[in-house]
């Protein structure tokens, strides 16, 4: 009897070769273009590496369907084993096109240049090195992607024993819509804490160091409930699944609250009120989810992380500073709603999280202070403070009220990174956006996006002046 | 010479404090960053050239009229495009190319000071002219624009980051306080500015006696009825084929060139 599948199998093999053919042809139009830098070059050359290994693998298939034709024509199973592993080729395929898009996208034309800067300035001084590629993507989320991490893995499933590359490629996927809003480029930080997380190990460091995790009965069966209502009835939830979907999720989250904590670290109120406001608007306060804790409970975290740094009490004296005017007191009155907010819930984890949620939430506490240890070790001095919130940002703010980017603090001195985004968030959370738009006679939003454009510059020539006076 | 228009050069001194931060608001002169204290001269600042450039790219676009972007709105992506230059890098600058560049120092000037922008000498003996709009409103908040060409017979190399320009200050009666600080067209920009000439207020007076032009009407006697008729050229300008006269309805074939008649004729 003829074997229909194997006219199947030569025909997924073929259209797998000719994925190929067609992705080389892509790979080498990008190789072909002027890049500023040698990562996206590398990155292209990586990625044709593995395509070729993919090719070696479905050339392979393609003789094996020619040599033993005879055999296979009789023999459907073989021919199915044919048709999965070139469908498992493919799928590689078409994760590594995915590389071509954030090539393309981390040009000018897409990436302003001034949030390059931004990250170029938030990693300074960590000694760690990386190529970053910025990403912006539609929606408002941030996120991360270990490129080489992953590069290596499609290596490996393809046999290759040795790593694709020593050089390390990061992409930051950022709002495509919000790239001229430096304030919610906070958030980046956040994905900065994951890339440490990453190299520096802060997640396993923690977790090495828990005593080991036993469940009792009732915890058990509670989480089989949960996970059984995750992934719906009709599917079983073995024993084994259990332990590694809390572990997993301990530490998931351990990683989403290291990353707040480095973000805390560089940023300071920046961060924590941007990620307040940013996840207050996309999602609902309590929600918990097997990625992320609730907002509520990371912002409590990062409260106080806040107080633990002294910024509780510097943003209280804030109202009687008289060079932030009413500004000063706004802020701090602003800071006591995010700290209601935070803790308003008498219950936490909240009454809506289920039990795993709950289970994972205290371990979670229970490690915090280790967690925060970890992080302080890596940052040491890094970082922003209360102290220089209290001097930088009102001389910042002045600045800012006056129409002029705050790069500097005074001649000669330019402002961090974090000094100028927090004197652009005192604009976003109080009545002094009223200074600029009565200057402007614009409505709010326009003044709004005029203080934006100018903490962008701000940070685009403080870092121009700090690599001219380096370079001196 | 009378208090509104006697112009004295601030020393160096002067610049210097009126670039502190404890200055009060209204004698404030802002030029940040300032890299390099030796930037200041006296009564001068050095610009340093920025790192953002509008290019002119060839186009179908075929000719620059401000009259057609005020009333049509202007697509400046049609034939300028920005780019970003970052320090240490370098953009040619070829034979007879006409580019927009800008200052790596925004500038904020008070109420009491005007300044001109002026070319360094030694990059004009290279055959770079830096501007030609050059002077400074008090009261001025932004990046100065400087219209670069190169007026030699080779490609110039712009490196962002070098002294390019100078701001040349002169002390002025203060305008008043009631004049609000930021109404040009090219306040508060953060980059070199693509032209703004449409947004001027005479573009509508000129608009309007262009359509006043444009819709008057031909008068000519109808064929059919021998009566004097009227034809819109803003309709039928450039036209060929059938217009009802006025007074008859006859259907007249007309031919009109540029708003002029041709011919005209009874439709059979």
């Amino acid at each position: 009897m003829v074997n229909n599948y194997y006219s199947l199998a030569r025909s997924v093999v073929l259209s797998s070769r000719q994925d190929v053919f067609l992705y080389n042809e892509r790979l080498d139009d990008l190789l072909l273009q002027d890049y500023p830098f040698e990562s996206p070059r590398e990155l292209i050359v990586q990625a044709r590496r593995l395509v070729n290994l993919i090719d070696r693998d479905l050339e392979t298939l393609q003789t094996q369907l020619e040599e033993e034709k005879k055999q296979l024509l009789t023999d459907e199973g073989l021919c199915e084993d044919i048709i999965d592993s070139a469908r498992i080729k493919s799928q590689s395929i078409g994760a590594l096109l995915s590389i071509t898009r954030m090539i393309e996208v981390s040009t000018r034309e897409y990436t302003p240049q001034h949030a390059v800067m931004f990250v170029h300035r938030l990693i300074d001084g960590l000694n760690l090195r990386a190529a970053f590629f910025l990403n912006p993507i539609p929606g408002l989320n941030f996120s991360y992607f270990n490129i080489s991490r992953f590069l290596d893995r499609v290596s490996r499933a393809l046999g290759e024993a040795e790593r694709v590359s020593e050089t390390k490629i990061v992409i930051l996927s950022f709002p495509q819509t919000h790239q001229s809003d430096p304030i919610i480029h906070s958030l980046l930080a956040h994905e900065i804490g994951h890339w440490i997380n990453d190299e520096r190990k802060i997640v396993e460091n923690v977790f090495a160091r828990m005593v080991p995790i036993t469940l009792g009965r009732e915890q058990v069966e509670f989480i089989r409930a949960d996970i059984q209502r995750r992934i719906g009835a009709g599917r079983i939830v073995r024993e084994s699944d259990i332990m590694s979907e809390f572990v997993e999720q301990v530490q998931k989250w351990l990683a989403e609250v290291a990353s707040d904590l480095v973000g805390t670290r560089l940023l300071g109120p920046a961060f924590v009120f941007t990620l307040a406001n940013l996840l207050s608007r996309i999602q609902d306060p309590d929600a918990c989810s097997s990625d992320y804790p609730s907002t509520r409970m990371r912002a409590k975290i990062q409260i106080e992380e806040l107080e633990r740094h002294k910024y509780g009490e510097m943003l209280a004296g804030l109202a009687s500073q008289t060079s932030l005017k009413e500004s000063g007191g706004e802020l701090s009155n602003h800071y006591i709603a995010l700290k209601q907010f935070a803790s308003s819930n008498s219950q936490l984890p909240p009454a809506m999280a289920s039990h795993l949620d709950s289970m994972v939430f205290d371990l979670l506490q229970g490690h915090l202070l280790d967690l925060k240890r970890e992080v302080d070790l890596i940052l040491g001095e890094l970082g922003f403070s209360s102290a220089m919130f209290r001097e930088d940002v009102p001389r910042l703010v002045s600045q800012l009220a006056a129409l002029v980017p705050p790069c500097e603090i005074k001649i000669g001195e330019p402002a961090s990174v974090a000094s100028i985004v927090n004197s652009g968030l005192v604009f976003m959370e109080t009545s002094a956006i009223e200074k600029v738009r009565n200057l402007l006679k614009d409505d709010v939003i326009d003044a709004r996006q005029n203080v934006n454009a100018l903490t962008f510059k701000a940070i685009e020539l403080s870092t121009i002046e700090r690599d001219m006076e380096k370079s001196d | 010479m009378s208090d509104q228009v006697k112009r004295v050069f601030p020393g160096k001194e002067d610049l210097l404090r009126r670039l502190q931060v404890d200055t009060v608001q209204d004698k404030r002169l802002y030029v940040t960053p300032l890299i390099d204290p030796a930037q200041i001269g006296e009564g001068t600042i050095d610009l340093r050239c920025g790192t953002e450039f509008i290019l002119f790219r060839k186009s179908r676009r075929s000719v620059v009229d401000p009259l057609e972007d005020s009333i049509r709105g202007r697509k400046t992506g049609e034939y300028e495009e920005k780019t970003y230059v970052e320090p240490g890098r370098f953009l040619y600058l070829h034979p007879g190319q006409f580019i927009l560049g800008c200052s790596l120092e925004y500038v904020r000037l008070p109420r009491d000071l005007s300044a001109f922008v002026v070319g360094r000498s030694s990059w004009g003996r290279e055959g770079l002219i830096i501007a030609t709009a050059t002077f400074v409103n008090p009261t001025y908040v932004g990046v100065i624009t400087l219209e670069l060409v190169n007026e030699g017979e080779a490609p110039i190399a712009i490196y962002p980051g070098t002294r390019i320009a100078q701001l040349v200050f002169n002390a002025v009666s203060p305008v008043s306080s009631d004049k609000p600080l930021v109404e040009s067209k090219y306040n508060v920009t953060t980059g070199p500015t693509f032209s703004r000439l449409y947004k001027d207020p005479e573009w509508k007076l000129i608009g309007e006696l262009r359509r006043h032009l444009d819709s008057s009407t031909i008068k000519c006697m109808c064929p059919e009825c021998r009566k004097m008729t009227e034809i819109d050229v803003s309709t039928y300008h450039d036209f060929e084929g059938e217009v009802p006269c006025s007074n008859c309805h006859a259907v007249l074939l007309v031919e009109t060139d540029s708003g002029h008649l041709k011919s005209l004729r009874r439709s059979h």
